[in-house]
């Protein structure tokens, strides 16, 4: 029967005809019925390897990706990658940005690597191929693609019920708005952009710093304190404008945002320590040049000095208003804040301005690294500091003393001032007493978090404590464990570190007499050696259960990393002759230990050879100690189809075991039985002393195991006196 | 069949690749039966298996050789 060939446009006919019906399924039914149509001349599969393979890629930087580089002057140069349509920022190092910048389409990966490595000298493909992917992942390459799989997740997760938002706030106490940079740049819009503007900045710096000045002037009089508005109403009264001071205090960072043409990403409300708080996800700034950051972090506060300047010009015009208490608690309450927001040692606005000021953008992470590790290192090899290095320990002692300070006076400050709503709910009746309950919970939640957290941690390290005093206990037995490996013949090349590394992770595992250590058709989990008893290796027949002893193993001997090394099943059962004691090594740490060891490659090709040495019948049986005579003695040999690898008459010198090809035996021209894969040839001149009693001739391309005479006496011999392996019978192999 | 990962025996085969998966070694992902024309609606198991050693891409990969 012939088929019709389609052409590519027959194809396209068939799937667009099937995607334009309406309700019809068209993957993969009409797809796959067209791509299996033979096509003229179109290596589909080719251009899609191409297409796949990461090298031929030619990547291009999306238009609107922007990538900035930002030069420091202590040589911590970073740079940061902006992907506006998702609004997802990342640092990447200055080498990474400039690659980056070279992606426009024209160059191969494969190209980009040896440009990488020509400006670098670094041949690090993988850390470039790993940015491409990665840029490429998070939408930041042309073209475009629709993410299919986060569009289906989004598709199939179910919406939230009201129950569960309310239960996520419980959790987290914290709602997220993404609608918040049309809220702010309405704001801009419509009414305060004019104070971006030179004038408006002088009127505001006027208003905020003579506000300040009428603040002491009414403070100076002493008329009011900070306890006086103590009264329940003026407590809640408190809570309500502190809210709208951080709703405040957040927007002047979100103009700052606007105003440099960049956007926001979420807002939200959140308790923060049972003070409700607007907060802005300002990471669109990280784009911003150092001038524009640091105004975009001083504008929080300053946006607060104005209000609390106009509440101050209010005290100074109405003193003997009723409401003059609550407005001097408010204003007192506001230039602590602003204090304690420029104090550039708690990690807040003052923190940000100090830091990008003196270009050391990570500075407390890095200060308290230095008094935690390097100081005390330096302080006992009574090495010098240098000045960046007293710097860092004089900002992280100070940082500490003050956030302990601050904390202190925090909680002086709040309970001066809502004090009395406390007491208040506390005396107003059942119900204003669960509220206060309910209130304190929020107050409490991120306290009983941060106490369980520690509960956690403290557990844990009690568990890693009593595991190291137990591993103390063990140093005899593992020292014994470490010494006897060392021992071993496939592990003599192993460096001390790695094979330290061993023992510390070594278990002693004990076996009652005749309790399998493993079983045959076992997945392999560990590699095993003989501390004390003797334990026998039995090979179970696949039909009839039967059990055959192959090998007794007594104290120092090893098994169980063939099964290992090749991920293989375990080819027969380990049991305890009576009461062994065991060292066993896991798989992990085994396979760690190997890889350690590659850069041995005797040690890895004897394994590896090893493993595939035990793969066939005719050395199966056989322990590791007797492969490795066997490798001593033998080679790997090759023959093409036609040659003679034994003559008939010739002295047997070799034991022949087939691992892959066909050969004819010929005894006198005649073909008398065939060998494959498996099979094993030149036994008998050497088990009866006569001469080779057929010849073998390769009929395809052999791959073949020859050992020698003295290593066929002293490990192979015994295996056919015990009937464990068999001369050949004359009968044709077959598959 | 084995596990891709472990070589224990297989439980089921990854839906994307076919590799054979264990119990352990399983893993799921959404995955698109079929699809229906416009507007595009899609047929999908939620936790189809999946082995965690192949990666489906989320983006379709131009042919342009099936547009001649």
């Amino acid at each position: 029967m012939t088929r019709r060939r389609m052409t590519p446009n027959t194809i396209q006919t068939v799937v667009r005809a099937a995607l334009d019906r309406p309700g019809s399924p068209v993957v993969p039914t009409a797809l796959a019925v067209a791509l299996a149509q033979p096509t003229a001349g179109v290596d589909i599969w080719g251009s899609l390897a191409r297409t796949l393979d990461l090298t031929e890629l030619r990547p291009r930087l999306a238009a609107d990706v922007e990538v900035r580089v930002f030069r420091l002057r202590w040589g911590n140069d970073y740079a940061m990658i902006a992907n506006p349509r998702r609004l997802i920022h990342f640092q990447l190092e200055v080498w990474e940005a400039e690659l980056a910048r070279r992606m426009d389409g024209t160059l191969t990966v494969g190209e980009l690597i040896v440009d990488h490595l020509e400006g670098t000298g670094d041949l690090d493909a993988g850390a470039v191929t790993d940015l491409v992917t990665f840029l490429r992942r998070e939408g930041f390459l042309e073209p475009l693609t629709a993410d299919v799989t986060a569009a289906l997740a989004d598709a199939i997760r179910p919406r939230p019920s009201v129950g569960d938002r309310v239960l996520t706030f419980l959790k987290t106490l914290r709602l997220d708005w993404m609608g918040a940079d049309r809220h702010v740049r309405w704001w801009y819009r419509t009414l305060l952009h004019p104070l971006f503007s030179r004038i408006g900045v002088i009127v505001t710096a006027v208003m905020a710093l003579s506000g300040f000045i009428a603040f002491l002037m009414v403070n100076g009089r002493g008329r009011y304190s900070i306890g006086q508005a103590n009264a329940p109403l003026d407590s809640l009264i408190l809570l309500a404008l502190g809210f709208v001071l951080t709703y405040a205090h957040e927007l002047g960072h979100a103009l700052a945002l606007v105003h440099y043409r960049r956007r926001i990403k979420s807002a939200g409300f959140m308790l923060y320590f049972g003070s409700p708080a607007f907060f802005v996800d300002a990471s669109d700034g990280l784009m911003l040049e150092r001038g524009p950051r640091i105004l975009e972090s001083a504008l929080g506060p300053f946006t607060e000095m104005i209000l609390a300047g106009i509440g101050s010009f209010i005290l100074l015009a109405f003193p003997d208003a009723s409401f003059a208490p609550v407005v001097f608690t408010f204003c007192a309450l506001n230039y602590f804040l602003i204090f304690e927001n420029l104090i550039p040692l708690l990690e807040l606005d003052g923190y940000f301005i100090l830091a990008e000021a003196i270009e050391v953008p990570d500075l407390r992470e890095r200060s308290l690294q230095f008094i935690q590790h390097d100081m005390w290192h330096k302080l006992r090899s009574r090495a010098g500091f240098s000045k960046q290095e007293v710097g860092l320990g004089v900002y992280a002692v100070i940082g500490v003393a003050f956030t302990i300070f601050s904390v202190w006076v925090a909680i002086f400050f709040w309970e001066a001032i809502f004090g009395g709503l406390v007491s208040g709910l506390w005396n107003g009746g059942t119900g204003s007493r669960i509220l206060l309950l309910v209130l304190a919970l929020f107050v409490a939640g991120p306290a009983i978090r941060g106490l369980i957290t520690l509960i956690r941690t403290t557990g844990k390290r009690l568990r890693a404590l009593g595991r190291k005093i137990a591993f103390r206990f063990e140093t005899s037995w593992r020292v014994e464990a470490a010494e006897m490996i060392d021992a071993l013949p496939a592990f003599d090349e192993l460096p001390e570190d790695v094979l330290s590394d061993l023992a510390g992770r070594v278990r002693l595992v004990a076996c009652r007499p005749g309790e399998p250590v493993f079983r045959q058709g076992d997945r392999p989990t560990d590699f095993y050696v003989v501390r004390t008893g003797t334990l026998r290796i039995e090979e179970e027949h696949p039909d009839t259960g039967d059990t055959t002893t192959l090998r007794t193993l007594e104290r120092g001997d090893s098994f169980g990393e063939l099964a290992l090394l090749g991920s293989s099943p375990r080819t027969a059962t380990v049991r305890a002759d009576d009461d062994a004691e065991l060292f066993a090594v896991d798989e992990s740490t085994f396979d760690r230990l190997l890889a350690g060891s590659i850069e041995t490659p005797t040690f890895r090709l004897t394994l590896q050879t090893m493993a595939e040495l035990r793969d066939m019948p005719a050395f199966s049986t056989l322990g590791t100690e007797e492969l490795s005579e066997l490798l001593a003695h033998g080679s790997w040999v090759t023959a093409a189809p036609g040659e003679t690898m034994v003559e008939q008459g010739a002295v047997g010198d070799a034991f022949f075991a087939i691992r892959s090809g066909r050969a004819d035996v010929v005894r006198d021209g005649s073909l008398i039985r065939t060998l494959g894969p498996g099979s094993h040839f030149g036994e008998i001149a050497l088990l009866r002393d006569v001469p080779r009693t057929a010849s073998v001739v390769a009929t395809t391309p052999i791959r073949a195991f020859r050992l020698d005479r003295v290593g066929f006496d002293r490990v192979v011999r015994e295996a056919f006196q015990r009937g464990v392996l068999k001369p050949p019978v004359d009968k044709t192999w077959q598959h | 069949m084995d596990c891709w990962h472990c070589r224990r025996t297989a439980v089921g085969v990854c839906r994307f690749c076919g590799r054979g998966v264990c119990e352990d070694h399983a893993q799921t992902e959404p995955f698109i039966l079929e699809l229906f024309g416009e507007p595009t609606r899609a047929l999908v198991v939620e936790d189809a298996l999946h082995c965690g050693a192949c990666t489906p891409r989320p983006d379709p990969i131009p042919l342009p050789e099936l547009d001649m």
